[in-house]
């Protein structure tokens, strides 16, 4: 065990190295520059040249990345824009996506869980037949126009949530706050749990085809006492690793989400850093959302071998040959 | 004991019929053979028998136990004579047991159900039952999971569970067609043995004729859903036979010397 986290761990950390290096040549080649972006139309070369001086991108490139790694472990990494340190801009968007994004996994889960079990179980009926082309109907609708469809309704036509932003007193205020966050929250629920109710069906599926459930209703279990008995831990291996995607995704999709409804969360603070040419903010922001995805599988990965001893058993024999 | 199976036929919701007036009967401590290539219904009767036919598929005629209409049980009543009454041993022991399970909780499962064994109680009979079926090292099989466990060490197990509420009926489907041949024949012995010594009624569905007559004596030989001969195993090694079944059993003897029956 120790050694599969060591393992772990070291490939997390070159995962990191690469990621960090792909993100900033990728940004280094976007068409476009920090100073010019910064200045505008009309700025005369000479002051062009004092920013590029100021913000270091004279430099090469090799040498711009090497000062940013360490700027990243002394937490120095500073705006090219409003020169605020870029931890404090990214810590200051979390109280807002990140309720966003857990409340969406949350809502998620509890909606997909138990019609990915239903369409599984009763595929063959109207009811299983009907939960899944809602999904498949989610999945192929865009989520900005979910979010659009929903303001449209709820807050332009019965006028019970508003259409977008967040209160300026921040979550001083509960209840304006939470109000605030439903549509959003919804409609990231909607594009999850389109997916997940896809998998969960289809890990069900292979449940209720298994022949354990089969063995177990022989002796004389009822179809969902089977399940209960022996399909939830089987059923849990790959709903897992879907979840734990999911989560992740969860982060990405409140980028798009969060301009929709005007949100000024992480997702709106890496457009306008984007747009911006704001590099050191991007680079920082794109990392972390790196970590959370390789930390999320790594999670993944320890809970589906405590769940499934099998996993353990090959890995060990794996190490020791 | 009674298990009486009568103008049983079985038809899809597309209407076409796989199973066709299948009539038999095996009353208590008897030997019944059913054989037939894949897609004879052998198979398909036993599932029927059990009450568990795949959706869509429906089943008229009787199946009476001890004059108890089977058929037209609610599937609460018939919940409990699954695994009590009448208890099953499928072909593959890897997939028929849960892989995440150990073995010990798994036989637990129907103690639990059906004679509400719990603790140290249920315990004592799961090591019993593992005994019975002849495992070595009962404790450490016990609390390992199938996987960890050989081929028919694995069957031995779901030969457990199946009896672990002394059932009047063992329906063995295919039960060593999964199997090396070395521990084919462990496990027939072992079947043998434990029919003769809980004179459980044994219902054995496989193809391999050699095998049928070597653990029963009356047998059903079935084809394309019909019952095309109704003999005993004596008379089949014997000769002479029905034209379908003298196929079948020149198959057989083609691949291998058929081997004597031990008992009469």
């Amino acid at each position: 065990m120790v050694r599969f986290i060591a393992l772990r761990l070291a490939a997390l950390i070159a995962s990191l190295v690469l990621a960090s290096a792909v993100i900033f040549y990728v940004l280094r080649k976007l068409p476009g520059e920090s100073a010019g972006a910064t200045l505008g139309v009309g700025t005369t070369v000479d002051q062009l040249d004092l920013l590029r001086a100021e913000l270091g991108t004279d430099l090469p490139v090799w040498q711009q990345y090497t000062s940013w790694i360490a700027s990243l472990f002394d937490g120095s990494t500073t705006s090219f824009i409003s020169r605020e340190p870029v931890s404090e801009l990214i810590t200051s968007k979390l109280p807002i996506t990140l309720p966003l994004s857990i409340a969406a996994f949350v809502v998620a889960v509890l909606i997909s869980i138990p019609l990915g079990v239903i369409a599984g179980v009763y595929r063959e009926s109207v009811v299983g037949v009907v939960v899944s082309a809602l999904s498949q109907l989610g999945l192929a609708i865009p989520v900005f126009w979910v979010g659009l469809l929903l303001v449209w309704w709820f807050a332009l036509r019965e006028r019970w949530l508003p259409s977008g932003g967040f209160p300026r007193t921040g979550w001083e205020d509960p209840g304006a706050a939470i109000t605030s966050l439903v549509l959003p929250v919804v409609t990231i629920a909607i594009a999850m749990s389109s997916v997940m109710v896809r998998y969960i069906r289809s890990a069900t599926i292979d449940v209720v085809q298994s022949d354990y459930i089969r063995t177990a209703r022989s002796l004389g279990y009822s179809m969902w006492g089977a399940l209960a008995r022996h399909g939830l831990r089987n059923g849990a291996v790959p709903v897992v690793a879907i979840l734990g995607i999911e989560l992740a995704t969860s982060l990405l999709g409140a980028v798009v989400v969060e301009n929709v409804f005007a949100l000024p969360g992480l997702g709106t603070l890496l457009l306008t850093a984007v747009t911006g040419r704001d590099f050191p903010v991007v680079q920082n922001l794109v990392l972390l959302l790196t970590v959370v995805v390789l930390v999320m599988n790594f999670l993944v990965e320890l809970l589906q071998r405590a769940i499934d001893p099998r996993l353990q058993a090959t890995s060990a024999a794996g190490a020791s040959a | 004991m009674t298990l009486d199976v009568h103008n049983l036929t079985i038809t899809t919701s597309t209407g076409l019929t796989l199973l066709n007036d299948v009539s038999w009967s095996v009353t208590s401590g008897g030997r019944l053979g059913i054989i037939g290539e894949s897609g004879s219904g052998k198979s398909l009767t036993a599932a029927a028998i059990m009450g568990l036919l795949p959706t869509g598929m429906r089943a008229t005629g009787r199946i009476t136990l001890d004059g108890r209409e089977l058929t037209t049980l609610p599937e609460r009543e018939l919940r409990k004579v699954r695994g009590a009454r009448i208890a099953m041993v499928f072909q593959e022991p890897l997939t028929a047991l849960d892989p995440l399970m150990t073995v010990g909780k798994q036989i637990a499962g129907p103690l639990k159900l059906h004679r509400k064994l719990t603790g140290q109680a249920a315990r004592t009979r799961i090591l019993e039952l593992l005994q019975l079926v002849a495992l070595p090292d009962i404790e450490r099989i016990a609390d390992s999971y199938p996987w960890q466990l050989s081929g028919g060490q694995r069957q031995r197990v779901a030969l457990a569970m199946a009896l672990a509420c002394e059932p009047d009926v063992l329906i063995a489907d295919e039960p060593t067609t999964a199997l090396d041949v070395t521990v084919q024949a462990e496990i027939l012995a072992l079947l043998d043995d434990l029919i003769n010594r809980t004179g459980t009624t044994l219902v054995f569905v496989s193809h391999d004729l050699p095998v049928v007559t070597r653990v029963t004596n009356d047998i059903i030989v079935m084809r394309d859903g019909h019952v095309t001969e109704h003999t005993t195993a004596q008379r089949l090694v014997n000769g002479p036979r029905e034209p379908y079944t003298q196929q079948l059993f020149d198959a057989a003897t083609r691949i291998t010397a058929l081997p004597r029956k031990a008992q009469p």
